[in-house]
């Protein structure tokens, strides 16, 4: 049963859907595209869905989905326990945050791994808790968490390489040339 | 519980989940209160994980995105209808009239025996799964989608006027537009009204008088009111359907 209309729901779920969309695909028109997808499916299978409180993770269920589709390559997920993650969490560096815009935490985000960045991500969104982000990306949740974090391991590492100075983000100076004083023709 | 089995678990929630009526919860926060290293962890965890929620969130949406669904939602709904439905439509009929023995030709254009009709109708509805075009529990936009079709449409009974409605759809049966629109019934289960112009049928039911009919699984109840033709269906049984009408 539906409590709201399509309209309603694109109007709640489209923003965060893009953003999810936006972290898998990295670019901006496939992002479109695949939150459009979804929402067709939406427009032709949502009347199937029967308990209205389930649209949002059928939503970002189906987009996951249209992206494994779209992709046209089998996912195979490595098996990840808990004894698998590292033995030590590093403490977590907020002030690495405050210094970048949006757009380079997405870029940052977009340089993870898929296997670790789909649920980094919907964690992030603060859409879902993580038993939901294990049903919407087809996981125990026990891999959720150790996804997590190693995700945010890595998270916190892209961070630090797009702070530190590389050839690319160093400003030089033009050089001078040593003149004894101006040069008169 | 270890300590790093309490930070797998501790960097996996967030505030609003904290719910110490949880054994685990319980047992990981009340870890966290006895060992300051803890605690300075994830307290540096949490605001980590606020902030990049925070910059997540700034990420711009392209303007043109949602009057791009919209637009995409619009085009689909002028699609044919598949042939899955028209040709199950279809078979059910010829089916029924074999059955009956009585042989007779169905003109695609001219009016339909009542059956016939209402067998059609009913495989529409695809086991209670139908497909509809337009979804919403608001009366009024349903109407508006209708009228903007030019969609059959009749007065309802009163006592459906008050039920939660799904969705719609415009349905084309042997040459005849039809009408359907679903319901949610008080204890959850469907109901689905279909509205047709009552001359497509040869011989509708009586204006305002219900026939009821049970056909395998559905309940129905046709009437007539005015230039309009009414079948309503459940799998509730037909005591639902005596309720409303």
């Amino acid at each position: 049963m539906h409590s709201l209309d399509f309209e309603e729901i694109v109007d709640r779920f489209y923003p965060m859907l893009y953003r999810f969309a936006l972290s898998l695909a990295r670019n901006e028109a496939d992002a479109c595209d695949l939150t459009q997808q979804t929402f067709s499916v939406w427009a032709s299978k949502g009347h199937l869905l029967r308990d209205a409180s389930k649209v949002k993770s059928w939503l970002f269920t189906t987009l996951y989905r249209e992206f494994i589709s779209n992709r046209r390559r089998e996912m195979r997920w490595p098996k990840e326990e808990l004894s698998e993650v590292e033995n030590e969490l590093p403490v977590a560096l907020p002030e690495t945050v405050d210094v970048l815009e949006s757009a380079q935490v997405m870029e940052a985000l977009q340089s993870i791994d898929e296997t670790f960045r789909a649920p980094l991500v919907l964690f992030y969104l603060q859409e879902h808790s993580y038993e939901e982000i294990g049903k919407i990306l087809e996981i125990p949740t026990g891999t959720v968490m150790s996804r997590l974090s190693r995700g945010k391991q890595k998270l916190q590492q892209a961070f630090l390489r797009l702070q530190a100075p590389t050839d690319s983000n160093i400003i030089r100076m033009p050089m001078r040339k040593a003149t004894g004083g101006p040069l008169r023709g | 519980m270890d300590k790093q089995e309490a930070k797998l678990l501790l960097q996996a929630l967030r505030p609003a989940q904290l719910d110490a009526s949880q054994p685990v919860i319980a047992e990981v926060l009340a870890m966290v209160e006895k060992d300051s290293e803890l605690k300075a962890w994830w307290e540096a965890q949490q605001s980590f994980d606020l902030k990049v929620s925070a910059k997540l969130r700034e990420i711009q949406v392209p303007d043109e995105l949602r009057s791009m669904i919209l637009a995409g939602r619009k085009i689909e709904q002028f699609r044919p209808q598949p042939h899955f439905s028209w040709w199950l439509a279809a078979a059910a009929a010829v089916a029924i009239l074999c059955v009956a023995g009585t042989l007779r030709q169905v003109s695609l254009y001219g009016p339909l025996a009542k059956n016939d009709y209402a067998h059609a109708a009913l495989t529409l509805l695809n086991h209670d799964h139908p497909e509809l075009a337009m979804i919403s529990s608001d009366h009024e936009k349903i109407v508006a989608w209708l009228k903007e079709r030019s969609a059959p449409l009749g007065a309802m009974p009163d006592k459906m006027a008050s039920l939660q409605p799904i969705g719609c759809q415009k349905y084309d049966v042997h040459g005849h537009a039809v009408t359907l629109i679903c319901f949610v019934l008080a204890g959850g289960a469907e109901a689905h009204l279909f509205m047709v112009d009552k001359q497509a049928l040869n011989d509708p039911p009586p204006n305002n008088v219900p026939q009821y009919n049970q056909m395998d699984e559905w309940a129905t109840a046709s009437w007539s009111d005015g230039t309009m033709t009414f079948m309503l269906a459940t799998t509730a049984g037909p005591d639902a359907l005596k309720q409303l009408l």
